[in-house]
């Protein structure tokens, strides 16, 4: 099709947005995409591993971004509303070309459905995985896979910080983001300014992790942690993501490095934002109650965790037990997915516990999943308003945040997406019951529960044969189609997916 | 003696206290006064039986005593407004189905020797829940059975009066959702008053239909369309039908009876499942366009075909039933459950997961506003729904000023909020008791899967009554340990009041002045 046919069809006057505007963004981001795959290309010439795939995929990814750039014609006038389709879109189309390279050069991931599962397992940060031998990929394919998270790590930041405010989904209230420009510019380019404060913030604490665990490989404190491991996981630790090329995942290393994870993780769950003004301003970031509450529900849950886990004679006091609660608390509240110790096979209430973590997610802003903690906030307040006014009905009480008024339609928008996601997480644990059930699959209904908060939440793992130490696998196809629209519904904090299914959104 | 009653007022009069909980408790002891005139219909059917009569009447002085003293202690005045009408309908829905479980103890009913068992079944009654802590219901005594069936009428009645006339008054509910006309403009008269004048329209509803119900199921006895139909069924029925109680004499509910009385039981609980105030002008007043342009009873029937065919399907498809049966089987069971009623025709815990999955979603729909029935109510999903439409479409067109209609009317924005509210607080509560559950069946040695679990929390927040696994419609809540059967009972009475006139209570602000 001529580039005039193609623009004169997707810009008829019925439709009310610039689908040809927001394409040609799309084809722009897909064609940097492109560029990713050298990384693993140069891993795969280090390690003596097949490069092929990498440039394979590479080549036509770009093909396909330069391609969709083409017929298209945008220029960085794209409004809000453009705004929902692109990023949509791109999520979607990232992880298929993520997934090119499995297609290609992966026993395990032949199924196209399985590679596009792993991909946007990848992309959106869960950490859900389908492999059930991760010790059987090789190095680059192993590291390619971690890659994938921190570049969708690298895509939420921005995501959470920079586009969902601007599109009215999340609030700018909520993550008070005070480093990009007036709502009036262009879509692109106050989402560039705000990506370059942030890449840096986030390639930092990256490059500073990696340097930590190699240190701590180094010295001896933990043999296992070699230089790969040290990057493979903090590529997937500060996108909150928790793919790990150990098919135990944290579970054999040492202490220190756990410890040293932890530390990581709850840094990754806290608002990007907020960690770049402490930096720059020296604010104290307690002075946030998003971070305090973020922080009292981590040490709620270890708790919990802590005193059944030395009830249940799982873990004798002492060290052990305070880092394994710990380590699974933190690592399922800020939706990673890393494992220390097989917590499926724990006890109702740790399951319970952790399915309840899962859906309430790290801090806004981070690369954290879930309803988000500020959320979580507002709505207790919203609800202490209402009983209030049940009684004193004249009374007019502003809901603050930070000792700031959080207006009325935000807040309204925060209670839909409550019940949206819940809504959302309900119909997905019907779906993966019924559709298990019919399968055939052993499926009990709290690991179909946690199926689909841990994939909607963008966590990783549930329980069951899909615990930490298991595999998505044995899911049937319908299933795991059901899962990757819910990491991606979740991941794009639903609205954004929602919008594009109501008709006022196409009309003029 | 008038001194302590000066004590007793000073102490809990306004002062530091911004409710006037003295007027609230003399309120709620003149409800318990009342209730003891209840206790004659039991003595009477256990003089016809001639059964022990005394455990109904010495209930009954209890009850009176007790409410006569209470009434005493807390002075004459009745100056109840709004504010105490929180603590009014806590308390007394509390209150009542204490003294109800009176006659279960003191009859000597070894099922219900535990005062937890004893108190479950009687909150499962004036809730009109239909969950029972009894495994084989036949071996009572027939008065200590009619008093469970009585019960749920009465709390049937109570339902009827809450939803109506005092929860909207309370800002729970929303006036608007229920767009009472009955009443007058009376927010600000006294609350009783204006509950005493809508109460009596309703009674008389509530009253006609039972009799119709009772004659429509007694003429299928007679006519020996359905020899097991006998007129004390017949009451009992219709008692608990009307009520959307869920209570049943016989252990297999509803299935010891014939399809004509099936259906005609269905009817029934389909129609106490509109809101009152329709029925009362569609039967009373003539106005059929009164029901049948209200969005939410449209929706109400859409809901119910739907998971009626939806059942049906699955029955069909997996082989359970085929023909009059299975149409029969499914409606029955979907309308049962969605309205909370309770009543069922089949063991549906032994059909396909799909159809478990398929009740519990309706468990959550529940009858509409204004009704005996309880859950979240069809209105509230039906302006969910706007809501969210309105929110996503208020996403793309940031300056759009979108109204949310109910029947035409615009409904106001502290109405909508209150929905939210409601529906956050009803799944955060099934939430915790669910989990409340399982812990404890764990710590009790107590066989429950999380499905399970699930299910009960929902049936008794619902008010639905039976749920899945050993608590299915044959089954009984009798396995589960003390404190999960108090948690249970605990969940009938938050979902019966709606919530939030129990979670306004816990506020400070609600005390302070």
């Amino acid at each position: 099709m001529s580039r005039g046919a193609l623009e004169r069809t997707l810009a008829s006057r019925s439709l009310g947005i610039d689908v040809v505007g927001a394409l040609n963004l799309v084809g722009r981001l897909v064609k940097y995409l492109s560029l990713a795959f050298l990384f693993p290309t140069f891993v795969g010439l280090g390690y003596g591993d097949p490069v092929w795939p990498f440039l394979a995929a590479g080549a036509i990814t770009a093909a396909f971004g330069f391609g969709l750039e083409r017929l298209t014609r945008g220029g960085e006038a794209i409004g809000a509303r453009e705004g929902f389709l692109a990023v949509t879109l791109t999520w979607g189309l990232a992880a298929l070309a993520a997934s090119l390279p499995y297609m290609l050069d992966e026993e395990q991931l032949r199924n196209p459905l399985d590679a596009y599962f792993e991909a946007m397992s990848g992309m959106t940060t869960t950490g859900a995985s389908t492999l059930t031998d991760i010790p059987a990929l090789d190095h680059t394919m192993a590291l390619w896979r971690q890659f994938t998270q921190w570049l969708g790590g690298m895509g939420i930041v921005v995501l959470g910080l920079a586009v969902l405010p601007r599109l009215r989904v999340g609030g700018r209230q909520l993550i008070e983001s005070e480093m990009p420009g007036p709502e009036y510019e262009p879509l692109a380019v106050s989402i560039r300014d705000t990506a370059r404060r942030l890449w840096l913030l986030y390639v930092g604490l990256t490059g500073l992790m990696i340097l930590i665990l190699s240190i701590l490989g180094w010295t001896g404190a933990d043999p296992l942690m070699t230089p790969y491991q040290a990057a493979a996981h903090a590529f997937t630790t500060l996108p909150t993501g928790g793919f790990s090329p150990q098919p135990r995942s944290a579970e054999p290393f040492a202490a220190a490095s756990q410890w040293v994870m932890i530390a990581f993780m709850l840094v990754a769950g806290a608002n990007f934002a907020l960690h770049y003004r402490a930096l720059r301003r020296r604010m104290n970031p307690l002075r946030d109650e998003e971070l305090r509450l973020y922080l009292v529900l981590l040490a709620v849950g270890t708790l919990i965790l802590f005193l059944e886990l030395l009830r249940a004679d799982i873990f004798a006091a002492g060290e052990t037990a305070v880092r394994h609660s710990l380590f699974q608390v933190v690592s399922i509240m800020t939706t990673t997915g890393y494992a220390s110790a097989d917590f499926a096979t724990w006890t109702t209430l740790t399951s319970l516990t952790l399915v309840f973590l899962m859906l309430i997610g790290g801090c806004a802003g981070s690369t954290g999943g879930a309803v988000k903690v500020v959320r979580h906030l507002l709505i207790g307040k919203l609800i202490l308003r209402e009983l209030d006014q049940t009684v004193h009905r004249e009374a007019v009480i502003p809901v603050r945040l930070n000792g700031r008024i959080v207006d009325e339609r935000t807040l309204r928008a925060i209670l839909a997406f409550g019940l949206i996601y819940v809504g959302l997480f309900v119909v997905g644990s019907l779906v993966l019951t019924i559709e298990s059930a019919r399968a055939g699959l052993e499926v009990t209904t709290l690991q179909a529960i946690g199926t689909a908060a841990t994939t909607l939440g963008n966590v990783g793992p549930s329980f069951g044969f899909s615990g930490p130490m298991g595999s998505f696998e044995p899911f049937s196809p319908f299933a795991k189609g059901v899962m990757i629209l819910l990491m991606w519904a979740g991941r794009l904090e639903i609205v954004p997916l929602a919008v594009l299914l109501t008709r006022r959104y196409w009309r003029a | 003696m008038i001194a302590r009653v000066a004590l007793t007022r000073r102490a809990i009069r306004p002062g530091r206290l911004g409710v006037d909980a003295a007027a609230a408790l003399h309120l709620v002891a003149t409800f318990v006064g009342y209730l003891s005139g209840a206790f004659l219909l039991p003595a009477a059917v256990a003089l016809g039986y001639g059964e022990p009569v005394w455990p109904f009447l010495a209930a009954g002085g209890i009850t009176l005593v007790t409410g006569v003293a209470v009434g005493r202690l807390t002075g004459g005045r009745q100056r109840v407004g709004l504010r105490e009408g929180f603590l009014v309908v806590s308390l007394t829905w509390l209150l009542v189905p204490a003294f109800g479980a009176i006659p279960y103890l003191l009859a000597d009913e070894a099922q219900l020797s535990n005062p937890i068992d004893a108190y479950f079944e009687s909150m499962s009654g004036f809730t009109a829940t239909g969950a029972t802590a009894l495994i084989d219901i036949e071996a009572l005594d027939r008065s200590l059975v009619m008093w469970r069936q009585f019960s749920q009428w009465l709390g049937g009645m109570g339902i009827v009066v809450l939803a109506i006339a005092i929860l909207p008054r309370l800002r729970v509910g929303g006036r608007q959702l229920l767009q009472s006309e009955l009443a007058g403009p009376t927010e600000m008269e006294r609350l009783t008053t204006t509950i005493r004048e809508t109460a009596r329209r309703l009674w008389f509803l509530y009253v006609g239909l039972t009799a119709l119900m009772i004659l429509v199921l007694a003429i299928i006895g007679w006519s020996g369309l359905d020899g097991a139909m006998t007129p004390f069924d017949a009451v009992a029925h219709a008692f608990s039908g009307i009520a959307i109680g869920g209570f049943s004499p016989r252990n297999d509910s509803i299935a010891a009876f014939g399809a004509a009385t099936q259906w005609a039981i269905v009817v029934f609980i389909a129609i106490a499942g509109v809101n009152f105030l329709r029925l009362y002008r569609l039967f009373v007043q003539r106005q059929p366009g009164a029901v049948t342009r209200d969005e939410e009873f449209r929706l109400y029937l859409a809901l119910l075909a739907a998971g009626s065919g939806l059942m049906l399907l699955e029955l069909v498809a997996g082989g359970f039933f085929a023909g009059e049966e299975a149409v029969r089987h499914a409606v029955v069971q979907a309308v049962s459950i969605m309205t909370t009623t309770g009543f069922a025709s089949a063991d549906y815990t032994e059909w396909s997961a799909l159809a478990g999955m398929t009740l519990l979603v309706l468990m959550f729909v529940g009858a509409s506003a204004g009704s005996t029935g309880g859950s979240i109510k069809v209105v509230r999903h039906l302006l969910m729904m706007r809501i969210t439409r309105r929110e996503l479409e208020q996403t793309v067109h940031r300056e759009a000023v979108v109204p949310i209609r109910l029947n035409g009317v615009v409904v106001d924005e502290r109405a909508l909020r209150s929905v939210i509210t409601f529906i956050a607080l009803y799944l955060l509560i099934l939430a915790i008791g669910a989990v409340g559950l399982v812990v404890d069946a764990r710590r009790a040695a107590v066989e429950i899967a999380s499905f399970d679990a699930i299910g009960a929390a929902a049936a008794c927040l619902g008010n639905v009554g039976p749920a899945f696994g050993f608590a299915g419609p044959f089954g009984s809540y009798e396995p589960f340990s003390d404190l999960s059967t108090g948690i249970l009972a605990g969940l009938m009475w938050l979902g019966r009041l709606e919530i939030i006139p129990v979670a306004v209570l816990l506020t400070r602000g609600y005390w302070r002045r």
